[in-house]
């Protein structure tokens, strides 16, 4: 798992390489659709939401702490399906920020960010957002030009 | 560290002698241990008893039989081959026994052999700190100044282990304030770098060791940028600095104090405003708000809606089966168009260079798609081949895989 060539020299600043990104993405969601085509709907969704993240954390490069922090999560939890069966992770009761530091809700949304310091935090939040705005704006391209035909 | 910098004065000196120079000169400097006795607070004279013959060595080969004839220095004479002596070794021969006697008190006005211990000085002034100052003091006399500190100048610069560091802080400042200051300034900083956590933010851990805080250089180091200290890797660069690649310095401002913590505090925060800066133009929306608490909050509200809208789309697409097979390569281009579009309005890239490369990337795709057939892989390399940048393979690969992948989905989707 290597960052794609050219990417550092291109994108010093900006963290996802877009083709990688599109390409990856791309074939997770062809692979979903094959093999998942009888499944329900929400579960597809779950896949191909697991798959954006995926995709995300890879083009992104193990450089990140939030990468590699969030294919862990990943794995950890295919594994955990396979082995456990369904089960749905409860969601996380949000305590407001005024009890402990301020940082700690952008910590508990950025995947790694509960072992950082402040400004490592920043910092991946940074390219955490850069990474999730390419995946917004590459699957809403994949909406539209899918068209308003659908199916 | 010691002998790695005697190692470099060796190896730039003269290749040959490297390494049993440096044995000699181990041999020597334990040899006369019983006459120098504690190094640091030794005399000067005594230190220069040590110094010289090692000095002669390690930059002439010619030199050691100089050493001969005094019955404590003929001990030097076990790492050291004996070589015929030069006319320059019989001068030195004829000062020679008056130099190694401990209570030496002048130098033989040797300019050669003065430039050496300049040389010799200057390093060790680097390395050994304060107990170079008796050595940098009392050697460098009057009228060698100029010629010295030229060419501590030059021999400073071949050494790329502190570039810059003031040792040789200006090659025509007074030579002996600058060596005693330097001196001075490196043994503080020599402190100073042994209480503090080295990080390789730099990724060069030589570079992290070198580095160091300055404190109290603000009043005496007003001539040179270089001779402020290099704090370690987690200290950002101050902007009045001539940044270098390697390190970064820091300059403690007017009025403020100059702790070390405070000054890495200052840093620390400095740092912070620099990333809450660039959060801010990431975030849409954020540039007219003010306080970190209530970035922190946009930025928490941003990131969150960024994962619903994942969450969303990604039901979106469940639902949607998109006929992927002929949709790739025109999803590509248009997301291209798409994107730089989007960004180029909106965030701004910061490399320049990326833009007019995707500008051509985007043509080269349009043609493409202009032409139709972008499903046929023949165009698609065509279209691929058009592109005539540095992204080239990367973007070649690209292609040239979701070709491969959408030619050979296409019989599997019927």
């Amino acid at each position: 798992w290597r960052a794609p060539p050219g990417t550092r020299t291109l994108t010093p600043r900006f963290g996802p390489s877009k083709p990688m990104l599109a390409f990856r993405f791309l074939r997770a969601l062809t692979l979903v659709h094959r093999t998942a085509a009888n499944s329900s709907n929400a579960a597809r969704s779950r896949r191909i939401q697991r798959a954006a993240f995926a995709s995300m954390a890879y083009s992104a490069g193990p450089r990140r702490a939030w990468s590699r922090a969030l294919l862990c999560r990943l794995h950890f939890h295919r594994a955990r399906r396979r082995c456990a069966g369904r089960r749905r992770a409860a969601g996380v009761p949000r305590r407001p920020s005024t009890t402990g530091s301020p940082a700690d809700g952008l910590r508990r949304l950025v995947p790694g960010g509960t072992g950082m310091d402040y400004c490592g935090l920043l910092e991946e939040t940074a390219d955490y957002i850069r990474c999730l705005s390419e995946q917004v704006k590459l699957m809403q391209s994949i909406v539209d030009s899918v068209g308003p035909g659908g199916r | 560290m010691d002998m790695n910098e005697r190692d470099e004065c060796g190896s730039e000196k003269n290749e040959n002698h490297l390494n049993y120079g440096n044995a000699g000169f181990s041999s020597g400097w334990q040899f006369r241990n019983p006459s120098v006795g504690v190094v640091p607070g030794d005399q000067r004279g005594a230190m220069e008893d040590s110094f010289n013959p090692s000095l002669w060595k390690l930059c002439e080969s010619d030199m050691p039989a100089v050493a001969k004839p005094v019955p404590a220095a003929s001990r030097l004479d076990d790492g050291w081959t004996p070589s015929d002596s030069s006319s320059r070794g019989g001068s030195f021969l004829s000062g020679g026994p008056a130099i190694l006697t401990p209570t030496l008190s002048h130098f033989p006005a040797d300019s050669a052999f003065i430039r050496r211990a300049a040389r010799f000085s200057c390093f060790n002034a680097a390395s050994l700190g304060s107990m170079a100052t008796p050595f940098g003091a009392s050697h460098l006399a009057g009228a060698q100044i100029h010629d010295i500190d030229i060419n501590m100048a030059k021999d400073a610069s071949l050494r790329d282990v502190e570039p810059g560091e003031a040792a040789v802080p200006s090659g025509v400042g007074g030579g002996h304030e600058n060596a005693d200051s330097s001196s001075k300034d490196l043994a503080a900083r020599k402190r100073r770098r042994s209480t503090e956590e080295l990080e390789a933010e730099q990724g060069d851990p030589q570079m992290a060791a070198e580095a160091k805080k300055e404190s109290v250089d603000t009043d005496h180091r007003a001539e040179q940028s270089s001779s402020t200290a290099k704090p370690n890797g987690k200290h950002a660069k101050d902007a009045s600095e001539a940044p270098k690649e390697d390190y970064i310095h820091v300059r403690a401002r007017r009025g403020q104090a100059t702790n070390s913590h405070s000054l890495a505090e200052r840093v620390r925060r400095e740092k912070i405003s620099q990333r809450m800066k660039l959060l801010q133009e990431l975030v849409p929306g954020c540039s007219k708000v003010t306080g970190k608490a209530v970035m922190l909050d946009e930025i928490i509200n941003y990131v969150q809606s960024l994962q619903q809208q994942v969450e969303f789309l990604s039901m979106k697409l469940a639902a949607v089966n998109p006929r992927l097979d002929f949709n790739i390569e025109s999803l590509l281009s248009k997301d291209f168009l798409q994107s730089h579009g989007g960004t180029s309005s909106a965030i701004g890239f910061s490399p320049d260079a990326v833009h007019p490369q995707m500008h051509l990337s985007q043509q080269g795709l349009v043609q493409a798609e202009i032409s139709g057939n972008l499903n046929h892989p023949n165009a698609f390399r065509r279209a691929v081949n058009s592109i005539p940048n540095a992204w080239d393979e990367q973007l070649q690969n690209v292609m040239q895989m979701a070709a491969f992948s959408s030619n050979s989905q296409q019989p599997r989707t019927q």
